[in-house]
């Protein structure tokens, strides 16, 4: 069945979850970003343990639904990637752990 | 089994991982040694104000030594734990330990001898601030600099030494070279633990 499909029925909320945020690694990105005012490329690789193609490829996704803020630097002749979340990451990121919770708690209940 | 976790966690191991260079410990061992020698010599004048260089310094040293090899990360000011309290509690605790001591030796009758107990009250307050961060952090090496400062702070204050800050300047010199030590062994570990990458991994071109 499709989120689509789904409208209207009481399993709808789990539709409704952010799936950009849902997603492993995205998440630990998210969790990180989420305690810290900003961060290297390589201190989110040490932290989260991805590769750094994949790293790569997670941060495009949320650089491109606006919840992290990439900015590219050099410090002396040495390139480095900056990442910050946005208000809106942290926003999503909030309502994501409550409707997580809420899911759980009804699924239990 | 999946491992338990929530973000305060998460922000605590980060501030650890802050910390595990040893630059920090270094940098504050390096100060409390100087300081202390300097009080026992009676020259500590230059050395209490040059902890206006320390934040630059310490920047310069992680910018040379361990953001080429873990990477950057500005931390959040967000809820400091249990360090304030600590602080904050040494202190008044210390504050009254000394009083007791002032008054049980006699000394408020011969207010001359009064900075040879001092270190009875830094001892204690120094043991609150690294007893409050080995609780935040969970680092063993601050548990082990607390337990020096509260030893330290009785065994230096019955020394009988002349001069009249050399009490203090003993147990901060102590405390100094612990912290020095740790920081030292803790470095040497670091820069083995991650070498420096042959190549930039924040060089991303998406």
């Amino acid at each position: 069945m499709s989120p689509t499909e789904m409208e209207g029925t009481d399993l709808q909320p789990i539709a409704d979850i952010d799936q950009l945020v849902h997603q492993p690694s995205r998440l630990m990105i998210l969790a990180v970003l989420y305690v810290v005012e900003s961060a290297d490329f390589l201190f989110l690789m040490h932290q989260t343990g991805l590769t750094r193609g994949n790293l790569s490829s997670h941060m495009s996704k949320l650089e491109a639904a606006e919840y992290i803020d990439i900015k590219k630097e050099f410090v002396g002749k040495i390139p480095r990637t900056l990442l910050h979340l946005t208000d809106k990451g942290r926003g999503a990121f909030q309502t994501y752990r409550h409707d997580m919770i809420q899911v759980l708690e009804d699924l239990v209940g | 089994m999946v491992k338990k976790i929530n973000l305060k966690q998460i922000e605590r191991n980060i501030f650890r991982d802050y910390l595990q260079d040893g630059l920090v410990d270094i940098m504050f061992g390096a100060y409390f040694l100087l300081l202390g020698l300097g009080l026992a010599a009676g020259t500590a004048v230059f050395i209490v104000f040059s902890i206006v260089f320390f934040a630059p310094l310490l920047q310069g040293l992680k910018k040379r030594f361990t953001y080429p090899r873990t990477g950057y990360v500005e931390l959040r000011q967000g809820d400091p734990g249990p360090v304030p309290w600590f602080v904050l509690g040494s202190f008044v605790l210390g504050l009254i330990a000394l009083v007791a001591v002032l008054i049980a030796a006699g000394v408020i009758a011969r207010p001359a001898q009064w900075y040879r107990w001092m270190p009875i009250f830094f001892g204690i307050w120094l043991t609150g601030i690294f007893l409050g961060l080995a609780l935040s952090v969970g680092l063993m090496r601050y548990h082990v600099v607390a337990g020096v400062a509260l030893a330290g702070g009785p065994t230096f204050a019955l020394l009988p030494l002349t001069g009249k800050l050399e009490n203090i300047g003993l147990l901060f010199a102590a405390v100094g070279a612990m912290l020095l030590t740790w920081g030292v062994f803790a470095f040497v570990r670091f820069l083995r633990k991650y070498p420096l990458p042959t190549k930039r991994d924040d060089d991303v071109t998406d």
